[in-house]
């Protein structure tokens, strides 16, 4: 009996599978994600006609944003990856925020003021600005979020203008923020990863507490997390600002690139932030799809380690140096959406070098000086990437190239966190390809990379040379933008003649979205501001 | 019964705490400083050190060794270096996903597989016999994140009949479960083939013969429960391989199981998590296999003098 | 008279073997394509250069579908994709034949103590091996090169002693099939040294069951390799692999499939053939199993 029970269910479970295969495809536009509510799906039905939305039905108001990697936390302190950012982007403000065209679109803070030697910043706040728990944002939160900051083990790096810093509360709504030395760029900073935290419900459920259910006062707030999963965000109803067309925003984690995109495709999800440049021409392909890019604050780079036994000889780097083919490694690397840079500043930022001359491309000159250097037979390296396309492909190019060299480059890829790690453990690494993005867009960034002061936290390369470092200080410290721009020149001049890095190329930050979404900008830090967008 | 099932358990004992303790050795070869990973390449030394104090990483092997037991055995499997939440919340989170997963692939595994076999055994050597031998071992040949993109390709991409991603609907679980029961489908269809063939070649089957019982009757009221019956093991084994084998169709698929958290706490080099995972695997396999054994002997009156020792 | 006998006995049993083998269709076609794919990796250097063709890049030519300079086309590297797929075979197959050779032996040396010994070793010894079984094999190689790093070495080391207890049960399970002979008893009886025994009487009836195991097993280890340098936890590019090879081109995958096709039935064909070459040989020693 219970055998033969077995066999009918097993008959009919059959019949059923065979019959939901044919039933999907009765309702190909139907949006197969259980999340959506609205009627219409993105692009209109299966005969053709892409309008998004038809008049008779009313604007989605949901959005489902894919992000290719786990946040790993909720809580700003804790963590600095670009998807916890994508998150906090939408649940935290900052003081303002700063525009494409270098203006201040003023958010938390009414007005602010610099010390004439720019080592301190007195900010005063508007009123009445509530957080999703309800309470008031005061100038004690502003204070406590800004010193919590500068200690907390994460996020002390990325803010290292701010080390041993303080900021004081002068009135219930003003705070003042004191710096160890002048700091230009303070303003940007705060404007970017300053995110106000209530300090009140911070006390009261502790560090844990928060990253599990966090409360912050912009246009969203926090519903639920799944881990690995997905995030959840609806609207917050006292926000002091304007509301957002979009009411619930719902991230999907999807790790694999390809099925990203292939969600994506499918309409299961609306906005993809970190799209995949080798997806570039189906996506333009599909008309249901836009597909935007904006050029980096940053470039793709070749590193020496300074200490290592062979590179600490510069013949050997600038053998490596001239034996570049940046065209190629573009090719390779970007698909070709990228553009071959001269120096370790790219044009883009402020203050940056123009018009800096490149060493000319000469396989044959590489080889000579490699012999002359003492290596006519090459030698063998170890090439250290992470899994990220964007490490990952111009280091198997920067392999071929070496190769053509006559040294034979053997390639690991490593974890994400992992490859970082290794860049500063000691002895790790001779040479690899690595990334850097300037999230101020201010030539300044090349401070935490080539700086003397920086051996041992961002200076992976260790880099200690002098007159690089006078440059460097010049560069950060003179108000005079002339000053700056001459100073950076000559850090790059510097650095090309010592081929402590080679600059390779600067790409474009892609981002893809469901041509009905409308608002999406290209960001070159993929900071995306959900309440900019509506259907 | 009851001692049988008691005694059982015991011996899972020693073979649970053996895996921790072989995956925990090898977690401790890693080279690399997690609090480096943990904290990012800007925290300090110091930081650092506080934080491998905080973890109990800078005691020697044999001590964080039985720390860990102890804690684990009060339910506290410790936590992830990477988000710093309980792993036991962690895992129990995707336990439902990959369990669901594990039961949809056997059940496209037994609802394919049984019925070809049984079908390759009545009407032996005929085309059905050799496209469904064939065609099974060429899927077990796939490797599983092979068929997996090229199921992606035709069922989603082009032909845009089923979800990519994701665990939203039943429909998401269908192009998974075919890769995940692809791999073992070969082995159920064979074993259900041959134990068809013996029984078929029985004297019982025979006489019904002789009396006049028609060839359906045959086939279903005589030899198909017979020849079912140590096809319970198989189904069970393969489930518990399941719930192992998921690691790479979870990935594949992004869904959000044991198996994908446990691959990228791998490669993150998260210990805890990567512990908690494998515990969890080991103990859900163990348990399987026992409650499969138990119910074959319940089924089968037989065995029960066999097994009671 | 006697040895010539027994020479006699075993040619017969061989001949035996291989005729039987050779009726099953399909265990035929599994062997003619396993041998194609060791005559390819034989061959690897007389039909293809390593340096110029696998691993030299040519990023003007990337991303050609198979023409006629190129019979498979180019990676996305300009990487000529004919020559990655049979060094790529040289790859699979070596690393498959040393994990075979390497867990063989050492499983079947474990094996055969525990079966030939029993009591309280075989007991020890098979819970030890119980746990390692217990391990599903794609995670124990994950979880040891994670943890040791990627590279040959460390691949082989993983797949080897995730192969090991495998091969023991087989052994062990021949191994008592036998010792309850009662030719056994009587070669016992003679005083007969236990080493003469095992090497006389046991081990040629282990042998089947081992190159059964082995075969099967190569095929699990080369499927084994490709998903893990999938993952990238296995071979380290540049060097063709199959299974990175796909996983390099899972992004192209729609314009350009070809990328992901041709690796891939590489692998099933190699994979396939091994499996059709055990499944026939387990037949062929034990006809008394087909039906």
């Amino acid at each position: 009996m219970k055998r033969y029970a077995k066999k009918c269910l097993a008959a009919i479970f059959i019949l059923a599978l065979t019959l939901s295969l044919f039933g999907c495809s009765t309702s190909p536009a139907d949006n197969p994600s259980g999340g959506s509510t609205s009627g219409s799906s993105s692009g209109g039905s299966s005969s053709g006609g892409s309008s998004g939305g038809s008049s008779q039905t009313p604007a989605r108001t949901d959005l489902t944003y894919g992000l290719t990697g786990d946040p790993q936390s909720l809580d700003p302190a804790k963590s600095t990856d670009q998807m916890s950012r994508a998150v906090w982007t939408q649940m935290y403000e900052t003081i303002a925020r700063r525009k494409s065209d270098g203006t201040y679109e003023k958010r938390v803070a009414e007005s602010w003021e610099m010390s004439p030697d720019g080592s301190e910043v007195t900010i005063k706040l508007k009123k009445g600005i509530k957080f999703h728990d309800g309470s008031e944002l005061t100038a004690e939160d502003v204070a406590f979020t800004y010193n919590r900051l500068a200690e907390e083990p994460k996020t002390k790096g990325m803010m290292v203008s701010m080390t041993g810093s303080s900021t004081t509360v002068v009135d219930p709504y003003t705070v003042k923020v004191t710096l160890t030395a002048p700091y230009g760029p303070i303003v940007d900073v705060l404007c970017i990863e300053g995110r106000i935290i209530p300090k009140a419900y911070f006390e009261s459920v502790g560090a844990e507490g928060f990253a599990a259910a966090p409360v912050g006062c912009g246009p969203f707030r926090f519903v639920e997390r799944k881990t690995g999963e997905k995030i959840v965000l609806t609207q917050f109803e006292d926000y002091y600002g304007t509301k957002p067309a979009i009411k619930d925003v719902t991230f999907k984690i999807i790790t694999d690139t390809a099925t990203a995109v292939a969600s994506l495709e499918k309409g299961e999800l609306d906005f993809l932030s970190h799209a995949p440049l080798s997806a570039k021409r189906s996506i333009q392909d599909n008309k249901k799809l836009s597909w935007y890019e904006t050029p980096i604050k940053g470039l793709i780079y070749v590193c020496f380690r300074l200490d290592s036994p062979i590179f600490q000889d510069v013949k050997v780097r600038k053998a490596i140096q001239m034996g570049i083919d940046k065209t190629a490694m573009v090719i390779g690397g970007v698909e070709g959406n990228g553009t071959p840079v001269s120096t370790m500043i790219p044009e883009s930022c402020i203050c940056a070098p123009q018009g800096f001359p490149d060493v000319t491309y000469d396989l044959e000159g590489a080889k000579k000086l490699l012999k002359e250097a003492g290596y006519p037979a090459g030698f063998s390296v170890t090439l250290y990437t992470q899994e990220n396309a964007t490490y990952s492909k111009p280091t198997q190019v920067l392999q071929g190239q070496l190769q053509a060299m006559g040294i034979n480059a053997e390639i690991e890829v490593m974890e994400r966190s992992a490859f970082f790690a290794g860049q500063t453990a000691a002895n790790q690494y001779e040479i690899w390809v690595s990334h850097w993005t300037a999230p101020t867009g201010d030539s300044d960034f090349i401070y935490q990379l080539a700086h003397s002061s920086m051996i041992g936290a961002t200076n992976t390369i260790k880099v200690n040379d002098p007159a690089l470092d006078a440059a460097l200080d010049k560069g950060r410290t003179s108000s005079n933008a002339a000053d700056r721009v001459a100073a950076y020149t000559k850090a790059c001049q510097i650095i090309q003649d010592n081929a402590y890095w080679v600059p390779v190329y600067t790409f474009a930050a892609p981002c893809a979205a469901n041509k009905a979404l409308n608002g999406v900008i290209p960001d070159d830090i993929y900071v995306f501001y959900v309440s900019d967008w509506s259907w | 019964m009851f001692k049988f099932g008691i005694k059982r358990l015991l011996i899972m004992i020693p073979v649970v705490i053996g895996i921790s303790f072989i995956i925990f050795s090898i977690m401790s070869l890693t080279p690399g400083d997690p609090a480096e990973m943990a904290l990012g390449p800007s925290a300090s030394p110091e930081d650092k050190f506080d934080w491998r104090e905080r973890q109990g990483l800078n005691d020697p092997f044999f001590t964080r060794y039985l720390k860990y037991m102890s804690n684990t055995v009060r339910g506290d499997f410790g936590r992830s270096y990477r988000t710093e939440r309980a792993v036991f919340g962690e895992v129990c989170e995707r336990i439902p996903t990959t369990l669901t997963l594990a039961f949809c692939a056997t059940f496209v595994m037994v609802s394919i597989g049984i019925p070809i076999g049984i079908l390759s055994a009545v009407k032996q050597y005929s085309a059905i016999d050799v496209i469904g031998t064939f065609g099974a071992l060429l899927l077990t040949s796939m490797p599983a994140f092979w068929l997996g993109l090229m199921l992606i390709l035709l069922f989603s991409l082009r032909l845009d009949l089923l979800p990519a991603t994701g665990t939203d609907g039943w429909q998401n679980y269908i192009l998974p479960s075919i890769t995940l029961a692809s791999a073992v489908m070969a082995s159920l269809l064979r074993m259900t083939r041959s134990n068809m063939l013996e029984v078929i070649r029985q004297d019982y089957i025979r006489t019904a013969k002789a009396k006049g019982a028609t060839p359906k009757s045959i086939v279903f009221k005589h030899a198909l429960r017979n020849a079912l019956l140590p096809l319970v093991t198989i189904v069970g084994i393969n489930f518990g391989g399941m719930l192992g084998g998921a690691l790479i169709t979870e990935t594949v698929f992004a869904i959000p199981g044991i198996g994908s958290l446990l691959v990228n706490s791998v490669r993150q080099k998260d210990t805890p998590v990567v512990m908690g995972c494998v515990l969890f695997i080991a103990i859900m396999i163990g348990m399987i296999n026992l409650l499969i054994d138990m119910l074959y002997v319940y089924i089968d009156p037989r065995l029960k003098t066999q097994l009671i020792r | 008279m006697d040895a010539k006998r027994s020479q006699y006995k075993k040619r017969s049993q061989l001949k035996a073997i291989w005729f039987r083998f050779r009726k099953n269709k399909l265990a035929m076609v599994g062997l003619v394509v396993f041998s194609l794919m060791i005559l390819a990796a034989i061959c690897a250097p007389l039909l293809a250069s390593y340096d110029q063709d696998a691993l030299m890049q040519d990023l003007n030519n990337r991303l050609q579908s198979p023409n006629r300079q190129h019979i498979f086309g180019t990676d996305q590297y300009g990487r000529d994709l004919f020559a990655r797929i049979i060094f790529g075979a040289r790859i699979s197959l070596f690393v498959g034949m040393v994990t075979v050779l390497f867990s063989g032996v050492f499983g079947s040396i474990i094996g055969a103590v525990a079966g030939f010994y029993g009591g309280k070793i075989d007991n020890l010894l098979m819970r030890l091996m119980d746990v390692f079984l217990a391990i599903p094999q794609t995670l124990m190689a994950i979880a040891i090169v994670a943890a040791l790093g990627g590279g040959m070495v460390n691949l082989l080391l993983a797949l080897c002693i995730s192969s090991i207890p495998r091969f023991s049960r087989v052994v062990r399970s021949a191994i008592l099939s036998v010792k309850g002979q009662e030719y056994i008893e009587a070669a016992r009886a003679c005083a007969t040294k236990d080493a003469r025994i095992i090497a006389k009487h046991i081990l040629p009836n282990a042998i089947g069951p081992i190159i059964v195991q082995s075969t099967l097993n190569m095929a699990t280890t080369v499927l084994t390799i490709a998903s893990l340098s999938f993952i990238g936890l296995g071979i380290r590019p540049p060097t063709p692999e199959w299974g990175s090879m796909l996983s390099e081109a899972k992004e192209q995958m729609r314009y350009y499939p070809y990328l992901i096709i041709i690796p891939g039935t590489a692998i099933v064909l190699s994979v396939m053939g091994l499996n059709l070459i055990g499944d026939g040989l387990r037949d062929a020693l034990d006809p008394r199993l087909k039906n």
